[in-house]
């Protein structure tokens, strides 16, 4: 598996220099920034929305491997969400020539990513390990409206599309060429299978966590020989 | 006798406007928290006059931070009093959100109506149209208060709450706060009226879907098992 996706990474990142520069772009060589910043950017909305499913799937139930799933969602939506950031602001000073411009979609999206990271900032608050998941798992399912107002609503509102710089008409308006789209589709699959690969990882160690903690403490509450009760004993005893 | 939802919810309601009236800090500190807000924004309009589109973004400032400002007094203020398991035990949580929320409300329509009564008359700002803003202050003040009465339930056993209540709510707000100066500026003349209509509605279709969710997630989080 990793060696198919080292091979497709390779050859996904030949055909994104192979393909025609974009036109309609003050730099279209540089234009090529879209073939990461477009599918991290649609990476980060499917996250965001598996997040938020998880997080309202553990509420119902209370079972613990929905809480590791919207863990494990809600760090690939701020990982990606900073890197489309990232790759939106090199854009940015390549094609308008400054870093940031205060631009409805650049600030927006600052937003999702302050919302993104707010849900660590809830976790980080809570010492109970139930609490914690609990009022996690509420923020990310709540988070999910803001997070669709800003990634999908307040861009295209008639007196915030006018004034942005964000060229939204070309990839919604069908101005890329064929060959773009041929790297840009790919690339957003072959990014979604990492991601997706990267979660399961997470959630597995997460649950192997989970069940050395439950393992821990059942010989504790047995033996009482465990590593943990060996070291609460020594600190008691010196 | 076992008590009915909506008894439930008139008591909570009532035992809020009690502590309310007994020291009145919600109210006194919603309404400096604005008026304060409004003041320290007009100093970018020193000298010049104010156009109505500076004056609907100061004006939805304020109310974000009268909103911000009162994150302490839903859940925080209960766990910290120690009355938040009396709760737990006495009633069921919807009825526990919905007599919050309630009151949220009522305090979040007093604050923003007197803060933009006296908003305009010190302004001397021309509202084109009275309905429109109305309506967008009373969509706003229902999800200002949904989002409060949630985000304080969130963080009301967390360490460090009062700054995580901030940090929670604030982004949630934002949408509020984008879509209400917009259909405010409309009703303060500025642009299109059938567009702030439009973004009227923005408010109230934000308002509901939050509405739906709340007191769900709520339940969820207010129970102890």
């Amino acid at each position: 598996m990793k060696y198919i996706l080292f091979v497709l990474v390779a050859v996904l990142t030949v055909m994104s220099f192979t393909a025609p520069p974009a036109k309609g772009f003050a730099e279209p060589e540089l234009a090529r920034i879209i073939f990461f910043h477009l599918p991290a950017a649609f990476a980060t909305t499917i996250f965001c929305i598996v997040s938020a499913i998880a997080g309202l799937q553990y509420l119902r139930t209370k079972n613990w491997l929905w809480e590791l799933r919207c863990h494990a969602s809600s760090d690939l939506a701020l990982s990606l969400g900073i890197a489309t950031m990232l790759s939106g602001m090199l854009f940015s000073k390549a094609q308008w020539g400054a870093w940031w411009h205060w631009d409805p979609r650049q600030t927006s999206f600052l937003i999702v990513l302050f919302l993104l990271a707010g849900y660590f900032a809830v976790r980080m608050a809570f010492d109970d390990e139930q609490l914690r998941a609990r009022a996690a798992c509420a923020y990310a399912t709540i988070s999910v409206l803001p997070n669709f107002f800003f990634i999908a609503v307040f861009p295209r509102l008639p007196q915030v599309a006018d004034k942005s710089l964000h060229p939204s008409d070309t990839v919604q308006g069908g101005k890329f060429s064929g060959e773009y789209w041929m790297v840009i589709l790919p690339l957003f699959a072959m990014l979604l299978i990492i991601s997706f690969w990267i979660y399961n990882m997470n959630v597995r160690a997460g649950l192997l966590a989970r069940k050395a903690k439950d393992l821990d403490g059942m010989s504790e509450a047995g033996a009482g020989a465990t590593t943990s009760y060996r070291v609460e004993r020594q600190a008691t005893e010196n | 006798m076992k008590s009915t939802w909506d008894s439930e919810i008139r008591a909570m309601v009532r035992k809020e406007l009690q502590c309310e009236f007994r020291n009145r800090s919600g109210l006194y500190s919603g309404l400096l928290l604005s008026l304060t807000t409004v003041f320290v924004m007009s100093f970018a309009f020193y000298g010049r006059t104010l156009t109505g589109e500076g004056a609907a973004g100061m004006l939805w400032a304020a109310l974000l931070f009268a909103g911000v400002g009162s994150l302490n007094r839903a859940f925080v203020a209960e766990d910290e009093n120690g009355t938040g398991d009396l709760l737990r035990l006495w009633a069921r949580p919807y009825s526990v959100y919905w007599g919050k929320m309630i009151f949220a409300f009522l305090v979040m329509t007093v604050t923003a109506f007197l803060v933009t009564l006296l908003f305009v008359v010190t302004s001397s700002l021309d509202v084109k149209s009275p309905l429109l803003l109305v309506t967008s202050l009373v969509g706003g003040c229902g999800c200002l208060a949904e989002i409060v009465t949630l985000s304080s339930a969130i963080v009301s056993r967390g360490n460090s709450r009062s700054a995580l209540a901030g940090v929670v709510a604030l982004p949630q707000l934002i949408p509020l706060v984008a879509l209400g100066a917009g259909a405010t500026r409309a009703a303060f003349g500025v642009g299109d009226l059938g567009n702030g209509f439009f973004t009227c509605v923005g408010i109230w279709a934000y308002t509901l879907l939050v509405v739906s969710l709340g007191p769900h997630v709520f339940a969820a989080i207010w129970k102890d098992s």
